[in-house]
């Protein structure tokens, strides 16, 4: 998605926080619907298709969540029929619907964010929190594709040595022993290597900056600063029980207010915000062109 | 005026028996080209790290290093990690970080450089140095050669005055090492950076070099302008740098050349051209050795990494004899070590056959195939080492091939002696230099007594005289019977001892031939001796062969003789 690729990945970050959180602890189950739509739709946006078995696998989870909250919570007024002698309640069912829906729709925006966060922003993200942490991450990630095609030639090697090649286990264990202790050798060798390298170019001389391409960008105030307000805005509705929503005893809402309004078309626009953003940015070139 | 002076410089690593540096002295000016070169073990390498004093070995040091008239160790620390650049010879192991970008930006980041300077810089070294299109990529997923650019850019980016390089190519394939040797002289040439560099490819470096430091035994015995080198062998003749001099040199010095010496290709060719007749042309080619039976035979064979992946060797026709040495020849990528595994059984064959002394290579158990038949040597001789001492290592080969225990310690001492490693064998393999690590390995694989030898770039990173050594064992080895098949850029190395040379192209084996069929007919790929010839001579490929052509026909007294 191209609303994501040219944001300052803090701002990404608070952007999804602000609606997992959102979706995660709002009482009313539109709201969670809503997230559950824009998740799904920004998660097709950004990986252009669902794969077959991975849908599957979400909607059986969510059929199975919805359907265990009634068998095991008899709660609620509205006795629908008996089960084994205990009562399934409506109640029951649609919170077990309501929690379902929340939890897809945390899960897919979560998908969302991964599918951004490459290692690269990650990376930036812990950078902002330590410097330190943050190199030592890069260095580590940097070693692990080398270690693993190291492991593979030293082991072809060893087998045209004659090792890996006698039936009995413990011979086959040793030469394994043998290829990962040379493999140990090799990366210490490295590491000192690395060091040399690192101590060439001024490592340790003090007063270290850490440099990242991401910038913080106008674009990136105008996203955060619409996040903080629609934000800020739905959690006031809902602080205001605007949007209070309860299954247990009976199925109860607030009545319909302005605040409830304004809250939920603020946390529609806050779900829209990628899209709002892609089709500005659309809407921008198109006139320009 | 001498940026770099170093005067009467002595080192001794802590409980070493000999010195490491015995007195050396040069000194290099400013925006000079300088190519330090000797023989491995002369103390190229120690001298050039005890420049950079961040990474200077410990040890017992006297003498003086004096940069730009002040004493290196004296020297302020960030003005040593940022006028001093230094590139080391192992291209994975100096990247630091995980991205591109970011790996530019370590150095200024450890200058505590602000993020629109560090920007600015990484930018621009990105465009100079052409990796814009991979500037995002991850370090990991670069070639060779693409990372020794990137840790070159990583050090320019903090704009050194002086550039010091340990073998930088030492790794690299032939065309990436002389796109990384080209790079280094743009930069000495557009920005005057003074270099200073170790190198064994002196065919490259000798025409570009402003200096030749040559060491011997811990001491500078020559630096000079590189065509004054010829005077100095012309007192040495038995030097073992000799062999590793540019071809053109090497002919001139044989037939005892007057005046300045030549340098590149083509100032050989005149120096040949107008200087000999050419009234006999070709060389009288031995008769080639007879050998046996079909040893190793690749029938229509293809080949995929994976069901999706193109085939990487296709149809591939090969049979080589017992007792031959064939050297398979070819570009990156073309599938020449892929073939190698598969003659190996590390790669299996996906159609055709594959067949070794007329049985299918599937018939052999595992341990009959690797227990006396075949032996591969990795590109990388590293892998082939398991223990802590070089002795151990080959006693264990010999645990594995069954040699019984008291006959163990015999043979290792035997092939020790025949290899010349008998003095490295409590030593750590990872301690030994290119050419010795190369040649241990040789050792565990020769204690397996295989009939088929397999050898992946055995020359890589090993200087000239290591080379020759190498050279010679391999062809005692094809002697006693072994059949050998060698993968390798080298054109030299293959002139000098195949028996058969192949060139591979496109996952196929095009062309064959003795070495003088087969390079004579090539123009770009064949040896710097032809390229000297070719035109003059008909189908001399080694320079000792031009200079018996020289001999035999003598003197050009008239002038240009061009008619064949």
């Amino acid at each position: 998605m191209n609303a994501f690729s040219n944001l300052n990945p803090v701002v990404s970050a608070f952007y999804f926080a602000s609606v997992a959180v959102g979706a995660m602890f709002s009482q009313s189950p539109l709201i969670k619907l809503i997230a559950l739509v824009f998740g799904v739709a920004c998660f097709l946006r950004l990986e252009k298709r669902i794969k077959a078995k991975e849908l599957c696998f979400w909607l059986l989870a969510f059929f199975a969540v919805a359907a265990s909250n009634p068998l095991f919570s008899h709660n609620g007024t509205t006795v629908l029929f008996f089960l084994n002698s205990n009562p399934i309640t409506l109640e029951a069912l649609l919170f077990g619907v309501d929690i379902a829906v929340m939890l897809v729709a945390t899960v897919f925006w979560f998908k969302c964010f991964n599918s951004v966060f490459t290692e690269e922003k990650l990376l930036y993200l812990f950078g902002k929190i330590s410097p330190k942490l943050a190199l030592l991450l890069s260095s580590a990630l940097r070693f692990l594709p080398h270690f693993r095609r190291k492991h593979k030639k030293i082991v072809a090697a060893q087998k045209t040595m004659g090792m890996f090649s006698s039936d009995s286990f413990a011979d086959r264990m040793k030469s394994s022993i043998r290829s990962f202790s040379a493999l140990m050798t090799d990366a210490l060798e490295g590491a000192v290597e690395t060091g040399a390298s690192m101590k060439a170019r001024g490592f340790g001389l003090g007063g270290r900056t850490s440099f990242s391409l991401f910038e913080f960008k106008k674009g990136d105030t105008v996203f955060l600063l619409a996040t903080v307000a629609l934000g800020t805005l739905f959690a006031y509705c809902s602080a205001n029980g605007a949007l209070g929503f309860e299954f247990y005893p009976q199925i109860s809402f607030a009545a319909l207010s302005a605040e409830g309004i304004i809250g939920t078309v603020a946390f529609s626009l806050l779900c829209a915000l990628p899209f709002l953003k892609e089709g500005l940015q659309w809407l921008f070139w198109k006139l320009k062109i | 005026m001498a940026v770099l002076e170093i005067k009467d410089l002595s080192f001794r690593y802590p409980e070493a028996e000999g010195m490491a540096l015995n007195g050396a002295s040069v000194s290099v000016n400013e925006g000079e080209f300088a190519v330090i070169c000797g023989e491995s073990g002369c103390g190229k390498t120690t001298l050039l790290r005890l420049i950079k004093k961040e990474i200077a070995p410990f040890g017992k040091i006297s003498g003086e290093i004096i940069y730009n008239g002040e004493s290196v160790e004296k020297l302020n620390k960030r003005i040593s990690a940022s006028e001093i650049g230094f590139v080391l010879q192992d291209p994975e192991s100096q990247i630091v970080t995980d991205f591109v970008w970011h790996e530019l930006a370590f150095g200024l980041e450890s200058l505590g450089l602000d993020s629109q300077t560090i920007r600015r810089r990484v930018a621009e070294m990105a465009s100079y140095f052409g990796i814009a299109d991979w500037f995002r990529k991850k370090t990991s997923e670069l070639s060779g050669g693409q990372k020794q650019l990137l840790n070159l850019a990583s050090v320019m980016a903090m704009q050194p005055k002086m550039l010091l390089l340990d073998e930088p190519t030492a790794q690299l394939d032939p065309i990436a090492a002389s796109n990384f040797i080209s790079t280094v002289k743009k930069l000495n040439r557009e920005l005057g950076l003074t270099v200073v560099m170790i190198e064994h490819r002196l065919e490259e470096v000798f025409p570009i070099a402003d200096r030749v430091i040559l060491m011997d035994s811990g001491r500078v015995v020559f630096s000079e302008s590189p065509r004054r080198i010829g005077e100095f062998f012309k007192e040495n003749k038995r030097h073992a740098m000799l062999a590793g001099l540019p071809a053109a040199m090497r002919i001139f010095g044989l037939l005892s050349g007057e005046g300045e010496a030549p340098l590149t290709v083509g100032e050989g060719r005149r120096f040949v051209t107008e200087g000999y007749k050419n009234s006999i042309s070709s060389v009288e080619i031995a008769k080639t050795r007879s050998f046996g039976e079909a040893a190793v035979e690749l029938k229509n064979v293809c080949f995929r990494y994976e069901k999706e992946t193109p085939e990487v060797v296709r149809n591939a026709e090969l049979s080589v004899y017992a007792g031959e040495h064939f050297c398979i020849l070819g570009g990156n990528g073309t599938g020449k070590t892929t073939t190698l595994g598969i003659i190996a059984g590390v790669n299996k064959a996906n159609r055709g056959k594959v067949l070794l002394f007329g049985k299918r290579i599937g018939s052999y158990s595992q341990s009959e195939l690797y227990g006396s038949l075949v032996a591969l040597l990795p590109q990388d001789p590293q892998d082939v080492f398991v223990a802590n001492t070089v002795e151990d290592d080959l006693a264990e080969i010999c645990r594995f091939s069954n040699i019984e225990k008291n006959e163990a310690g015999e043979k290792i001492k035997a092939v020790a002696e025949k290899l010349g490693i008998s003095h490295l064998l409590k030593m750590h393999p990872y301690d030994l230099s290119g050419g010795e690590r190369q040649k241990a390995a040789l050792a565990k694989l020769l204690l397996k007594q295989p009939k088929i030898l397999l050898l992946d770039e055995p020359t890589k990173g090993i200087d000239a005289n290591a080379k020759l050594g190498f050279a010679r064992i391999i062809r005692e080895l094809c002697e006693s019977g072994i059949t050998v098949i060698t993968v390798t850029h080298d054109v030299e190395f293959a002139a000098e001892t195949a028996d058969r040379c192949g060139l591979f192209f496109d996952g196929e084996l095009i062309s064959f031939g003795t070495p003088n069929e087969f390079f004579s007919e090539n123009s770009f790929y064949t040896t710097a001796a032809n390229r000297i010839s070719r035109g003059h001579f008909k189908n001399a490929v080694l320079c000792s062969e031009v200079v018996e052509l020289c001999l035999k026909n003598g003197k050009n007294t008239e002038g240009c003789d061009e008619t064949d």
